[in-house]
């Protein structure tokens, strides 16, 4: 989980992650929010990796679980984490994720996404589901 | 308390056949026909010889190739790579149920019968 979640981390450093990181100019912060932060941001955390092994190998597969949590806590409007989300999914999906140490990205599929609404702040979340196809 | 004699299957194998690269289960039905010899002088209960032996099974391995089929090849059937039980023989693959799911990874169950003596240790 720790290789993936750093390339993750990496592509949204990247190139691959301009228009992202434009759209999320908080930026992106791991199995935390930020305490002070201005502008969209987005929490990353593993959720599970679940691990297949071959017999007598030191190969396998591993089924990972990852949430992105597109948050905006100061707008009254849903189109900045929506714009955010989306910009997710098309950083994230079908892309295959490279320079993990020990372990390939076979499969990257974004899904399950939702807009919440913060009653208390009145601020708005986009959440993300993504499900990775590993291999080490 | 004593130890438990139980062992973990990470290290179990199929070796010998085209295409068993990466098995990730495995599954051996062994059998010994049991022939009923109950007669007029068994009183009341069951008599029974034994038959003909033989054994079948099940595999799921996965990767890029599809196992061999129907041919005999020699196989060899670990549970551990050493100090648990090996089956040997000739065996015959007859079906491969390839699994192909849009999000996850490429499987084939493999169905395959030992053809002749087995050897089990």
């Amino acid at each position: 989980m720790d290789e993936l979640l750093k390339a993750i981390l990496a592509l949204y450093n990247a190139a691959g992650g301009a228009t992202l990181k434009t759209a999320s100019p908080g930026g992106m912060w791991l199995d935390e929010a930020p305490q002070s932060v201005s502008g969209t941001f987005i929490v990353l955390t593993g959720v599970s990796a679940q691990e297949d092994f071959v017999m007598n190998s030191t190969v396998g597969t591993i089924d990972a679980l990852v949430q992105f949590s597109v948050n905006n806590i100061g707008s009254g409007t849903d189109s900045l984490v929506v714009t955010a989300g989306q910009a997710v999914r098309s950083t994230y999906h079908d892309v295959i994720l490279t320079g993990m140490t020990g372990i390939n990205c076979l499969m990257a599929k974004c899904n399950n996404a939702r807009l919440i609404r913060d009653p208390d702040s009145t601020g708005y979340s986009y959440v993300i589901e993504c499900k990775y196809l590993l291999g080490r | 308390m004593a130890a438990t004699a139980s062992i973990a299957g990470y290290s179990g194998s199929i070796t010998g056949p085209t295409g068993f690269t990466e098995v990730t289960q495995w599954k051996l039905t062994v059998t010994n026909d049991k022939l009923d010899a109950t007669n007029m002088s068994s009183a009341q209960y069951k008599e029974y010889v034994g038959g003909l032996s033989g054994a079948e099974g099940t595999a799921t391995t996965q990767g890029t190739v599809i196992p061999a089929r129907g041919t005999l090849n020699a196989a060899t059937l670990k549970t551990k790579s050493t100090g648990g039980a090996t089956i040997t023989g000739s065996i015959i693959v007859d079906k491969v149920d390839v699994g192909v799911p849009v999000d996850g990874k490429v499987t084939y169950d493999i169905s395959f019968a030992f053809s002749g003596s087995v050897s089990i240790t």
